[in-house]
């Protein structure tokens, strides 16, 4: 039986690449929530020639699911959707973010409440969807937990480790570092369970083919390693 | 063909196929040359033999409808094994009646009005040596069966399916419109998003005229908008059998 693995934020560039990849070795749950992903899933097939009606394409890549992961109900929908599809749940990996560079700290005073949503959706929303998780597939599970190497993976930013002081990124880097913070009391939390949490912090990888790989890299082997509590900064 | 074209398969909002780089470089280059060649001659001459006109009030596109001279130079859209194999695709009696236009929407041409293209079509009864038989429009409206200037016996056909190639749309970018917006229902709304199609040239748009294959023109803001259409018919007897409830209003 091959791995489960939830993937959050398919459908930025990162996701997209990333579920390809692991396509391959896991059976993947893809969601995301404004644009639908363009591999293919169970809205969209690639064929190999001029359609015929019984299709001749390849298995798809991911079942996707659309859901704003903000909602309590739309993490409770994928996790049953999952589950109903799979079974269990052996890894989540965590992609979704907003990366927008929105100003400086001293902007905050007149601007809308983008920090709040910003560190809800980059620091708060991961954790509430790892807790989630916890509590239906792994928390009566340690012994299964162990044998899979089940976890949990966050894609946080090198935002979070150093200050840029030119780009105004600071909510955004403070909600990496937060992203950080708690995936390692994740990793604490979430050891009596032998279930794994880690983050990895790269630098922008938008259109850069090789740090795209690398990242990509990284998290297979954090998927399929017995680490726990790492923040990874090297290598990409 | 092109050997590195992409067809992919979409479910929502309704059944489509859409294929992208689909011709080969020089096949599409001397499609979109003959393309721009009968839309320079309107533009410059207003020859009669190649008029595009609005066909509707409702729809700012000029509009030239292709018969079997014009068919001829349009392959391989209106060829007979492009057309067989739409048949086949869909699962339809092959009976190779086939109707297609060309359009062209100025910039700023209106958005149209959410349709499914399930509607009756009209041809004129009669021997024909061709391959493909295409609408007379001279001797009988396509869409009322109305004959013009005598009586001519008619047969009454539905659209099976419809075809859109996007051509000579050099440049276009997100943002300029022209796109061909699918929908899960006959008005577009908070629970009822469009699903855009982009026009990009040499990529093609193939569904199946349904009582729910919802689509309208989205307006260009930029560029003129040009594409090919094609239509498969069916018998009313075999769509009406698929489609028991369909009112035939879809045009």
């Amino acid at each position: 039986m091959r791995a489960v693995c939830l993937v959050t934020g398919a459908s930025g560039t990162l996701g997209l690449r990333l579920c390809t990849s692991l396509s391959c070795d896991y059976d993947l749950v893809a969601v995301y929530n404004s644009h639908p992903p363009t591999f293919s899933y169970q809205d969209l097939h690639f064929l190999r020639s001029f359609p015929r009606r019984e299709s001749d394409d390849k298995p798809i890549t991911a079942y996707c699911v659309q859901a704003d992961l903000r909602r309590r109900d739309d993490i409770r929908r994928v996790i049953e959707l999952t589950m109903a599809r799979h079974g269990h749940i052996d890894h989540l990996v965590n992609l979704m973010a907003d990366t927008r560079f929105y100003g400086n700290v001293l902007s905050l005073w007149r601007a809308e409440d983008y920090a709040d949503r910003q560190f809800d959706l980059n620091a708060i929303i991961p954790m509430k969807l790892a807790a989630a998780v916890h509590e239906v597939c792994w928390r009566d599970s340690p012994g299964e937990n162990l044998a899979k190497r089940r976890s949990v993976t966050n894609v946080s930013s090198m935002s979070a480790m150093v200050i840029d002081k030119s780009m105004g990124q600071a909510v955004y880097a403070a909600s990496k570092a937060a992203l950080n913070i708690l995936t390692m009391h994740l990793a604490l939390e979430l050891e009596p369970y032998s279930v794994r949490a880690n983050a990895i912090c790269p630098f922008r990888f938008v259109q850069n083919e090789q740090r795209t790989s690398a990242v990509i890299s990284e998290i297979q082997e954090l998927l399929a390693g017995t680490c726990s509590g790492e923040i990874r900064t090297s290598s990409f | 063909m092109n050997p590195s074209c992409r067809w992919t398969q979409h479910t929502r909002p309704f059944l489509h196929y859409r294929a992208s780089d689909l011709l080969a470089e020089d096949e599409y280059a001397r499609l979109a040359r003959y393309f721009v060649k009968l839309l320079r001659s309107f533009e410059q001459d207003n020859d009669s033999k190649t008029r595009f006109v609005r066909s509707s009030a409702r729809y700012d596109a000029r509009v030239l409808g292709v018969n079997e001279d014009l068919a001829s130079e349009l392959a391989p859209f209106f060829s007979a094994t492009w057309i067989d194999n739409i048949y086949s695709l869909f699962g339809y009696d092959n009976i190779r009646y086939v109707d297609g236009a060309l359009h062209s929407s100025l910039p700023g041409s209106r958005t149209g009005w959410i349709h499914t293209d399930l509607c009756s079509a009209w041809f004129v009864d009669e021997q024909t040596t061709s391959t493909l038989t295409f609408p007379n429009r001279s001797a009988c409206d396509y869409f009322t069966g109305v004959s013009k200037g005598g009586s001519v016996p008619v047969i009454e056909l539905k659209r099976a399916a419809a075809m859109i190639y996007y051509l000579c749309n050099d440049g276009w970018e997100p943002g300029d419109g022209g796109e061909t917006a699918l929908y899960d229902c006959p008005f577009e709304g908070t629970f009822s998003p469009p699903f855009l199609v982009q026009p990009r040239n040499n990529s093609l748009l193939l569904f199946e005229c349904s009582p729910h294959s919802y689509h309208r023109f989205i307006s260009n803001t930029r560029n003129t908008r040009n594409s090919i259409i094609l239509w498969i018919h069916g018998t009313p007897r075999e769509i009406s059998a698929r489609w028991p409830s369909s009112t035939g209003h879809g045009s």
